[in-house]
């Protein structure tokens, strides 16, 4: 019985860690051709290459960290004071219906419907433009994530601030902001997720102008230089298990 | 007078909660009200403190009006059934709330904070998160977060409602003690006749909406109407 149980945990990290440790096989090796289980040689010149800083692997890096910060920071702040007034509203139902919409939809197709205004006003090519369509998805997502914060508890300690003399701004600030700390940072990072995972409507609305980390791998699959695709892949998950154990450490722990 | 309140009305719906209540309150006075569930008497305190718009009537504090008053400036603590404190702030913290939003001094807030807390008897918990305290412990820091602003009134929505007997009574005692300490001006709302009688300068009874206010305390022990008689009567029949 203990012998199966630890067989499952080590086949569940084998399982687990497999990708992780291929991608950065692949990213190290010179060449590694079929039928060899390993790479003939492995070193670091395509790491320090990707790193030097006028590749697309760096720029796309910089690029996608900005988009996805911005996206994280906007939506997850304007979630949070619309899902209030929403929360507020006596259409709250409705409301919250509405924010169904954009994930209904496909991104590539959503991305169609809004390219045209988008290259009315300008926007289309740019990283304004990208953090605009992305923060159409991000920001009803967020609203939705966000909307149980509002409770009654809450609007009563809301209450209870005001009572004590608390205006607004002072209720915000040394109240809800402190008290929806977790939620927030959870709406961040999910947040983060979906900007930094978004393929179909970058594309489409970046016109190939603005080239994020996750095209610059789609580029690289689709152009077969696995090496640099596998460079990307370990530079995309990077962030992600930073922002992971930041979860962990600081928000599961509390 | 410090508190008026005049002809309110307040209904939800098509259901009228408040038919035209006055009562007023003099400084350093407690005012009970009694009243069973759903009679008002909640609606009652929040439109004083201004979480809830009256249909109609007026509030006055200290003769001033007070009806368009945003409730931030009203100056009236509410302290409801459920402690509420704040989730992120330990005690000492959440008794200090007031004085940090008044931006009062470092050593002031440390010198008030710390005597209130020693006045509650919260020694050994100045430094706990609410989560670790207590049903009673929590009623008496949100005492303390109440009083530390020295608010002209204290509107006392069934504090002790949620505590165990022993604990009630503890409670009872320390707010009377605090009450006569602070020269507390409050309104204090229970469904316990025993709590009613123990806590009040003057009485009323809330019944449908409409509010008696007793001249004393004997005459509201003779209504029928308040079932104080009928409590008497069972004890006695034991």
């Amino acid at each position: 019985m203990k012998f199966s149980k630890k067989a499952i945990v080590v086949i569940a990290i084998i399982l687990f860690t497999f990708p992780f440790v291929y991608l950065l096989l692949l990213s190290l090796a010179d060449e590694w051709r079929f039928p060899r289980f390993l790479p003939a040689n492995v070193n670091l010149q395509r790491w320090k290459e990707a790193l030097e800083g006028n590749n697309s692997i760096f720029s796309g890096l910089t690029l996608s960290l900005i988009i996805a910060f911005f996206v994280a920071f906007i939506s997850t702040l304007a979630g949070f004071l619309i899902s209030r007034a929403i929360a507020q509203n006596q259409r709250r139902n409705l409301l919250l219906f509405f924010c169904y919409f954009p994930m209904a939809l496909s991104p590539v197709v959503y991305a169609l419907l809004i390219n045209y205004f988008f290259i009315r006003v300008g926007l289309s090519g740019s990283v304004a433009g990208i953090v605009m369509a992305q923060l159409m998805i991000a920001l009803p997502f967020a609203i939705l994530l966000l909307n149980s914060f509002w409770n009654r508890e809450v609007s009563s300690l809301e209450d209870v601030s005001k009572t004590l003399g608390a205006d607004f701004k002072q209720t915000f600030f040394k109240v809800l902001l402190p008290v929806a700390r977790p939620q927030l940072l959870v709406c961040c990072f999910q947040t983060f997720l979906i900007s930094w995972f978004e393929y179909g409507l970058t594309t489409i609305i970046g016109v190939g102008k603005i080239q994020t980390l996750t095209l610059t791998v789609y580029q690289y699959i689709g152009e077969a230089n696995i090496y640099y695709a596998a460079i990307s892949s370990c530079i995309i998950i990077f962030p992600i298990l930073i922002l992971l154990w930041i979860n962990k450490r600081f928000i599961y722990s509390k | 007078m410090l508190l008026a309140v005049e002809n309110i009305i307040k209904a939800f719906k098509k259901e009228t909660v408040l038919k035209n209540v006055n009562f007023s309150l003099q400084q350093h006075h407690t005012l009970s009200i009694l009243g069973k569930s759903g009679c008002g008497k909640t609606t009652l305190l929040k439109i004083i403190a201004g979480l809830v718009q009256q249909d109609n009537g007026h509030i006055y504090l200290e003769e001033k009006i007070i009806d368009q008053q945003p409730l931030n400036l009203r100056k009236i603590v509410y302290m409801s059934q459920e402690p509420l404190l704040f989730p992120h702030l330990n005690v000492f913290e959440n008794i200090a709330f007031g004085l940090r939003l008044r931006k009062e001094k470092k050593e002031s807030v440390e010198k008030k904070v710390t005597e209130l807390i020693g006045n509650l008897g919260l020694q050994e918990h100045r430094f706990k998160m609410p989560h670790q305290l207590s049903g009673g412990q929590k009623q008496r820091v949100n005492f303390g977060r109440s009083l530390i602003v020295n608010p002209p009134l204290l509107l006392l929505d069934e504090p002790f409602g949620n505590l165990d007997t022993q604990t009630r009574k503890e409670m009872q005692l320390l707010f009377k003690q605090i009450a006569t300490e602070f020269s507390i001006s409050s309104v204090f709302v229970t469904h316990d006749i025993k709590e009613a009688l123990l806590m009040a300068d003057a009485i009323g009874y809330m019944k449908d909406g409409t509010l008696k206010v007793y001249d004393d305390k004997h005459s509201f022990i003779a209504d029928d109407s308040t079932g104080v008689k009928e409590e008497i009567s069972f004890w006695q029949s034991l």
